[in-house]
């Protein structure tokens, strides 16, 4: 009994040891700053992670079915584009977020058609990952094209404003985490996606329509990047045809610290809000301890590769059985 | 077995691509006027020939079935270190630890990627991030101008006529198909490529032809990151934004399977070309560097989708 407990200990170790070393720091850094721990700060992390946050909602589940999203990134940038133009040009606030989030989904939709239609009998992620980066680079120069590269500035006021401001980015990405967890935990269609990303032959045999499947993480994930582009045009007013270059490897990186495997078939949303949570308090332990932008993304990078190195180690210990 | 009996039946876009250029050319000949001239083919080498050396390297990489989407952040980070020390040594120091410095991301990322059998994708995606971050943080963000004439004549003086970056260039593309062709290092690396297990049961030491990849990879990158330096008198975090994207597009258009175990470097040259062709075509019509951007996107994807296509035909 006492060795079944102390493998326990070990899986969960190895299951969420990177998060415990992040937590470590976090624990550091509230002793050496006073405010850190305030009230106000946390509410700061939490409307501040919002929006990577939603994005890697989305991806994660594309994630888990053993596909990656490249494009989120530049999705993110065109929604805001639309949001601010459909508001300022056409004054249409409601509608205009319809319209930002239907982008999103569009060139998800487009992403998950394509992958559907090439990945043939056998399961290629690497298809996935050069397709959404062909799309990232082509949807990015659309929406400079569109912009002449200009910034939009918002002129505030009406419903669009409104969303990203006060507790609305953080009601948001908490009920959407809510909605995720439970598609992905108590649904049939959470069930069929994680049987995918384990055995995507196996799932069409057994008469999964998986090309249905393909498509719909797209369009969620394209949705969520949507979304994400309209709180944070919302959030500081304004939007710009870079808005979104290298957020989609913020909502990546989150959702590997979480400790989902890229592998497919494993994971959960649970553990992408942890990774979320942690990387948004490590990024504003950082600013606190007046580290600056570029050694962060120095971090952020090391992180990445980190979190992956640990998860092929701590697979390799469970094969044997939990023995370092 | 099937699986070879495959590769030998499907061998993707074989001559699409040489169509495609000679196409090309021809329309583009009739179109524009001044388009078949001696200076202006000459401006289509000289503005790939930087980005293609990283293309030849990256050739090898997708031959062996590896990526890399770091090679973009070496090349910025090596141009600061070469321009720094160009500026305060002399410039063959400044190229032999330029070049250093590139072999030692490429074997980092080697051994992330051999070693620790972590998918090249995401090894390069957090490198690309962390090596871009260090460039950054190198100069904080600045451009650092070099002042050597000499460099300045490297990257822009002529042979009989011929940039000396284009002629780096061939000669580059001329080792790359000698060690691809005739070497036991390059017939290996279509056989873990093709098939890493089976590779591996043959006595094939794989983990260090996935190594080498990434120390050559990082090299040519160093190499890119010096050249752009010399062509344009300045070292910059910003040097090589899209070089990873240009160079799988180079190689795709070309006929490189993604899948790994085919492909080659004269491919990739034709690649290169059609890339570049259509992009000096847009500047000809006087359309804006976006729409390139937009085009090289969708090039990648049109060609992802017809290979794929094309495989799925033959299959059935």
């Amino acid at each position: 009994m006492g060795k079944m407990k102390k493998n326990k200990i070990s899986y969960l170790l190895l299951d969420y040891g990177l998060l415990l070393a992040l937590l470590l720091i976090i624990v550091v850094v509230s002793f050496i700053s006073e405010n850190f721990f305030s009230t106000n700060n946390m509410l700061n992390i939490l409307r501040q992670v919002s929006v990577t946050g939603v994005m890697a909602l989305g991806v994660s589940i594309v994630i888990i079915a053993g596909h990656m999203d490249l494009s989120i990134g530049s999705i993110l940038s065109l929604s805001g584009v639309v949001v601010m133009t459909m508001v300022n040009d056409y004054s249409m606030d409601g509608v205009g977020v319809l319209m930002a989030l239907g982008a999103g989904a569009a060139v998800g939709l487009i992403n998950g058609v394509i992958i559907a239609a090439i990945t043939g009998k056998k399961a290629r992620t690497g298809e996935s990952f050069i397709i959404t980066y062909g799309m990232q680079t082509a949807i990015a120069a659309f929406t400079l094209l569109v912009t002449n590269g200009v910034y939009i500035n918002g002129k505030g006021g009406g419903f669009h404003s409104q969303i990203g401001k006060g507790m609305w980015p953080i009601i948001i990405f908490v009920g959407m985490a809510i909605v995720f967890y439970l598609l992905m935990n108590k649904t049939p269609f959470g069930r069929t996606i994680y049987f995918i990303g384990n055995n995507e032959p196996a799932a069409r045999m057994s008469g999964v329509n998986v090309k249905f499947y393909t498509v719909a993480i797209f369009v969620i994930a394209g949705f969520c990047a949507g979304l994400a582009g309209v709180i944070l045009s919302s959030r500081v007013n304004a939007a710009s045809s870079t808005a979104g270059n290298g957020m989609e490897l913020d909502a990546i990186a989150a959702v590997v610290v979480g400790g989902t495997a890229l592998t497919g078939g494993k994971g959960g949303i649970g553990r992408t809000v942890l990774g979320v949570v942690v990387l948004g308090v490590l990024q504003n332990a950082l600013h606190i301890l007046n580290v600056t932008t570029y050694p962060q993304m120095i971090i952020r990078g090391s992180i990445i590769v980190l979190a992956v190195l640990f998860d092929v180690l701590a697979g390799k210990i469970k094969e044997k059985g939990g023995k370092v | 077995m099937r699986t070879a009996e495959k590769r030998i039946k499907f061998q993707p876009s074989k001559y699409i691509v040489l169509f495609l250029l000679i196409f090309l050319t021809i329309l583009m000949t009739i179109m524009l006027d001044n388009f078949f001239t001696f200076n202006n083919i000459k401006n289509i080498f000289a503005s790939f020939s930087v980005y293609g050396v990283t293309t030849i390297a990256m050739t090898y990489a997708i031959i062996c079935a590896e990526f890399d989407l770091s090679v973009g952040s070496i090349m910025a980070f090596t141009s600061l270190v070469f321009a720094n020390l160009a500026n305060s040594t002399n410039l063959v120091t400044a190229i032999i630890v330029s070049l250093l410095v590139g072999l030692m991301f490429g074997a980092l990322n080697g051994v992330i990627v051999a070693v620790g059998k972590v998918s090249s994708f995401v090894a390069t995606l957090g490198t690309q991030i962390a090596i871009k971050g260090l460039a950054l943080y190198y100069t904080d963000g600045y451009q650092v101008p070099i002042y050597s004439t000499t460099a300045y004549k490297m990257g822009n003086g002529e042979l009989l006529g011929i940039p000396y970056l284009v002629l780096f260039f061939f000669l580059m593309l001329s080792l790359a198909w000698y060690v691809l062709k005739y070497t036991r290092f390059g017939r290996n690396l279509y056989a873990v490529g093709g098939n890493y297990d089976m590779a591996k049961l043959a006595g094939i030491k794989s983990w260090f032809y996935k190594f080498m990849i990434f120390v050559i990879l990082g090299f040519c990158a160093s190499i890119s990151g010096i050249m752009i330096a010399c062509r344009v008198a300045s070292g910059n975090a910003l040097h090589g934004a899209d070089l990873t994207m240009t160079a799988v597009a180079a190689v795709v258009v070309g006929g490189t399977s993604l899948n790994g175990g085919s492909g080659g470097v004269w491919r990739t040259l034709a690649g290169l070309l059609v890339i570049y062709l259509l992009f000096n075509a847009l500047t000809l019509l006087g359309l804006s560097a976006y729409w390139q951007q937009f085009l090289k996107g969708l090039i990648v994807i049109i060609v992802i989708v017809a290979d794929a296509l094309i495989q799925r035909h033959k299959e059935d």
